[in-house]
């Protein structure tokens, strides 16, 4: 035992010789030997191998570069550069591997220093796209953590909506009207606030209403992340709330074909979608991807009746065409997407008297059969989108890219009409956008990365005439202008500081009739008279106001990684937003709530300047992440019921753009923990709280505090179950907006108060899904997927439905999907 | 960094020029063609027929602004009566009510209350008086759907003891039960308004 010791402790002495006799040394002894010069060579050349990423040129850290001689391996971490010394001349077979990347190979002969740029190819695991998540993500916030959905995620909300798919990260909430109509909210923003990035393209879709659903459809994307901090910078300085970012696949240079198709049935609403991609590669960077998907139901199911007038249609078509090679890069991306919803009948009100009718009633007043026919009150929403990118790299550490976005967004609103009118949207909007934006990244030799640009957004919205209804939404053009910069230093994974601004012009150009009567007593007569273009014989004024507003965004962050695997993120955000043309402007009825919406003119730009840190423990059996955050707004525009206003048709309460000082505070929270490799508990926690500054009244639209949580087990015969349970707390946190209203019931002038901010009882509810993989081969995998939401049935109403004053929530939901990917 | 800034310049440069093509084709929007609304009535008429008595009440729809004072939650604005605004009956005597409707705009009148006539099965008007007092019966010439029920457009009031109070009158669009009070009957509201009323001795 102690020759043996005493030998191993001169390991240091004789190893080195024997390596000299391992079949590979010895070739590259006599290979170099019989060549007398290279012989007298000294070994003292010093080689520089920058790791590059293909796709968009950023440094690689953490790859292994090995020689053929095994002395050298090195793993790089200074922004993708190694430096192997005292190499010898003559052929050298240089391999670098990166987990994330494909294996690189290859041969060079070496006769003097010499530095070499090294281009990795992404993995993509387009058969098993349940690993993509591990990839397809990649970090674009520095100092935050990202908050991504998973294909498997993605996957399993095929037959919803985009929003329902992102309320199951934390912080992360949905405004609704009904179950069709939804949009994300992030720590109680929502609409302008929170925009949605498609193949890096500001959709841009009449967002601004509580009642629009974001115009994407979530099958035709591969990849979710929600963003916060620097990195939202490059999309807008005026999302407060965050950014949602949708990528697709990456498609590896080869000659592949290959593609997916997903068929969903569910039980509630009878309906079904189906969804297909085909994606064709060749070996020089070219690819095509063709997608589409269809989805129809009938009139979705409350637990005890049919919510009548709920069918909806759905479909999308799009086209990706792209070629990609080492020092440039272009692609095209064309979509149609169709969505025709029909909303509640029994939501359709003449007047408030309707409202409290429907709020006193349990049920709603129209119960009929279930069916496909879709009739009014309901939305069309057709949006058109063609993308344009160019990328060329200059060298390894700058990168230009261009990009050109047009959209074509139709919205059409049907209400119960008399005459034959309800075919006739009353209210017809026809927005077009057009995106230019020019960027370049500059990836310093240190440990600096820069990325700057400039944006330019065009927009011409017109009120198509001929709906016989005083459009809610003026004609107007928009031209928005921003340039940013933003910076990274990255020490090394453990040390990471951000710093960017953004400075944005928006000037609006708007033509808009106002009942005189309106004009005057604002007093806009004495304010802006030189809006005035001219008065018309019905008592109506038509205006041209032109505005200007100038928007700050500064975001900074920095992260520390510890030793004991616990991160810790600081962010500050300071975004600054021009009110958009609905907070100006809106002025019109809203059937769906018996509501006058109402615009302010004089409506300042908001600032919220918002503080969140970020802690996470990443490593071991217990991960967990909490984000308590700080915002604090001024002139924070909202809407909010003021009062009432009696019309021929009765009253009706108005809703009115208002703006205050406002403060938000929460907290989001995820866990997760391993019993097993393959048993895991995930929740996540959010809750917020808003006040007005001044009068500390609770600001509306707060989401609730919620808990999910999910139990999966997963077997080695591709099998898997998942428990769900979803909680949320009945919000006691909301303004008193109590009025009047009378009317004469049974003969007495009855006086009644109407509060349509109170909230509704908390709910639980569960569910479960079961994965079912019956086919895992190289070429094919077919897996089923059973789910169960709402399983007990449960009668339950949310908060942020506006449809929650006139029927429950939808019942229990049997899903069943197959996911076949070839 | 020089690098750097000469790259910064270059996409400087970019951008005016495109900054520049963009301020050369903007323009400004032509003027919007004013929507003529066809769903909002303008004016309602009320005539009641009195044995050779007859009295016309005109209620002129008219909004005022909700905004003079933001501090008060339950201001209301109305339109208004165009001249009398009190309906006078008379005790036990049958009065003969019609109700003519019209969009009145730029000039045009339209008759609204053809439209009605015409959607007789998915109208239907509900009369609420406060106190009481006051009986409603389909008149002769009323309409019917083609359940048989009337759409009481054109109605007879008899008023049971003297005195004065409210009526409401409403006219729902698409009602589920068209037999049921207003409570229940379903669909929203056309109109409603609500009106003086008088019931003097004979």
């Amino acid at each position: 035992m102690g020759v043996s010791n005493g030998l191993k402790r001169l390991n240091f002495l004789w190893k080195p010789f024997l390596r000299l006799f391992c079949p590979k040394c010895l070739a590259v002894f006599g290979a170099v030997c019989v060549c007398d010069k290279a012989c007298a060579q000294k070994c003292d050349i010093n080689l520089e191998v920058e790791v590059l990423d293909q796709n968009d040129g950023a440094p690689i850290n953490d790859a292994i570069v090995s020689t053929q001689n095994e002395d050298h391996e090195i793993k790089n971490s200074n922004q993708g550069t190694t430096i192997i010394e005292k190499i010898c001349p003559g052929n050298l077979q240089l391999t670098i591997s990166h987990p994330h990347y494909e294996v690189y190979l290859s041969q060079y002969s070496i006769d003097s220093d010499q530095t070499l740029k090294i281009e990795l190819i992404r993995k993509a695991i387009e058969l098993n796209p349940v690993n993509l998540e591990q990839f397809l993500h990649r970090s674009q916030s520095q100092t935050l953590s990202e908050k991504i959905l998973t294909q498997s995620q993605i996957d399993a909300y095929a037959h919803q909506n985009i929003s329902d798919a992102l309320s199951t990260l934390s912080g992360v909430s949905m405004i609704r009207l009904g179950n069709e109509i939804s949009k994300p909210i992030i720590h109680g923003m929502y609409g302008s606030r929170v925009a949605i990035v498609a193949d890096g393209h500001r959709l841009s879709d009449q967002e601004w209403g509580a009642d629009h659903s974001p115009s994407i459809d979530l099958n035709a994307f591969q990849g979710v992340q929600l963003l916060k901090g620097v990195s939202t910078l490059k999309y807008g300085g005026d999302t407060s709330g965050g950014i949602i970012i949708l990528n697709q696949s990456i498609v590896k240079p080869i000659d592949s074909l290959y593609g997916s198709v997903s068929i969903v049935g569910s039980s509630n609403g009878l309906g079904g979608s189906l969804a297909s991609r085909i994606i064709k590669s060749y070996p020089n960077g070219f690819h095509f991807k063709i997608n589409g998907s269809y989805k129809k139901t009938r009139d979705l199911i409350a637990p005890d009746y049919t919510l009548s007038n709920t069918a909806s249609s759905r479909q999308n078509v799009g086209i990706h065409i792209a070629k990609k090679t080492m020092s440039n890069s272009w692609e095209f991306t064309g979509s149609v997407f169709q969505n025709e919803i029909g909303i509640l009948r029994a939501a359709h009100t003449g007047n408030v008297r309707d409202l409290i009718i429907a709020i006193n009633r349990n049920r709603p007043w129209l119960i009929e059969d279930p069916t496909f026919e879709i009739n009014s009150p309901s939305q069309m929403v057709t949006h058109y989108s063609a993308l344009g990118k160019y990328s060329k790299r200059f060298d390894s550490t700058s990168k230009l890219n261009l990009l050109y976005g047009f959209q074509h967004n139709r919205r059409k609103e049907f209400d119960i009409r008399r005459a034959g009118r309800s075919r006739i949207p009353s209210l017809h909007l026809r927005l077009i956008t057009q995106n230019i934006s020019i960027d370049y990244d500059w990836f310093s030799k240190g440990f600096w990365h820069f990325n700057l640009g400039t944006t330019i957004e065009l927009q011409d919205n017109e009120a198509v005439p001929g709906t016989g209804v005083s459009p809610l939404i003026p004609e107007y053009f928009k031209y928005k202008m921003g340039s940013y910069i933003s910076s990274t230093y990255k020490k090394n994974n453990d040390l990471i500081f951000e710093l960017g601004a953004r400075l944005d012009y928006d000037h609006l150009d708007v033509k808009k009739f106002y009942q005189l009567k309106d004009w005057e007593n604002r007093k806009y007569d004495e304010k802006y008279s030189h809006f005035e273009i001219r008065k018309t014989a019905s008592s109506q004024i038509l205006t041209n106001p032109k505005l200007d507003f100038w928007s700050l965004a500064v975001n900074s962050g920095v992260y520390k990684n510890f030793k004991s695997n616990i991160s810790i993120g600081f962010n500050y955000i300071l975004s600054q937003r021009a009110p958009n043309v609905a907070e100006l402007f809106s002025d019109g009825l809203h059937h769906s709530l018996a509501t006058i919406e109402q615009g302010n003119l004089e409506l300042p730009k908001e600032s919220v300047h918002k503080t969140l840190i970020d802690i996470n423990k990443n490593s071991g059996k217990l991960q967990w992440g909490i984000t308590p955050y700080v915002a604090l707004a001024k002139n924070y525009i909202y809407l909010q019921p003021i009062g009432t206003i009696t019309t021929i048709r009765g009253a009706f309460p108005v809703w009115e753009y208002l703006s205050s000082d406002a403060q938000f505070w929460g907290i989001d929270a995820d866990l997760e923990y391993k019993f097993k490799s393959n048993m895991i508990y995930q929740s996540t926690v959010s809750y917020v709280a808003a006040n007005e500054s001044k009068t500390k009244n609770p600001l509306i639209d707060i989401p609730p505090f919620s808990l999910n949580q999910r139990m999966n087990y997963r077997t080695k015969s591709d099998f898997s179950f998942q428990v769900t349970s979803d909680w949320v707390a009945k919000q006691s946190r909301y303004p008193e907006t109590t009025f009047k209203s009378s009317y004469i019931q049974d003969g007495q002038f009855v006086q009644t108060d109407i509060n349509l901010t109170s909230p509704v009882k908390s709910y639980h509810l569960l569910g479960f899904e079961i994965r079912k993989k019956f086919i895992n081969k190289e070429n094919l995998s077919i897996e089923s997927r059973l789910g169960v939401r709402n399983l007990m049935n449960l009668s339950y109403r949310e908060y942020l439905n506006r449809l929650r004053y006139f029927s429950d929530d939808i019942g229990r939901t049997i899903e069943l999907q197959f996911q076949i990917d070839f | 960094m020089k690098a750097f800034l000469q790259k910064s310049q270059s996409l400087l440069a970019y951008s005016t020029f495109i900054f520049g093509l963009i301020f050369l084709v903007s323009c400004s929007k032509d003027d919007p063609e004013e929507e003529h609304d066809h769903e909002e009535f303008s004016h309602i008429e009320f005539r009641i027929k009195t044995g050779h008595t007859e009295q016309k009440l005109t209620w002129a729809a008219e909004e005022e602004d909700h905004d003079e004072d933001h501090d008060d939650h339950d201001h209301e604005s109305h339109g208004e009566f165009e001249g009398d605004d009190t309906i006078k009956l008379k005790n036990g005597t049958k009065s003969e009510v019609s109700i003519s409707i019209w969009n009145r705009h730029d000039g045009e009148n339209e008759n609204v209350t053809e439209e009605i006539k015409e959607e007789v099965d998915v109208h239907q008007f509900f009369y609420e008086f406060s106190p009481d007092i006051v009986k409603i019966e389909p008149s002769s010439s009323d309409l019917k759907d083609s359940d048989g029920i009337n759409l009481l457009l054109f109605t007879d009031w008899t008023p049971s003891s003297t005195g004065s109070g409210k009526v409401e009158i409403t006219l729902i669009h698409e009602p589920s039960n068209k037999r049921a009070t207003r409570e229940q009957a379903g669909g929203d509201a056309d109109f409603e308004i609500t009106i003086d009323f008088i019931v003097e001795e004979e």
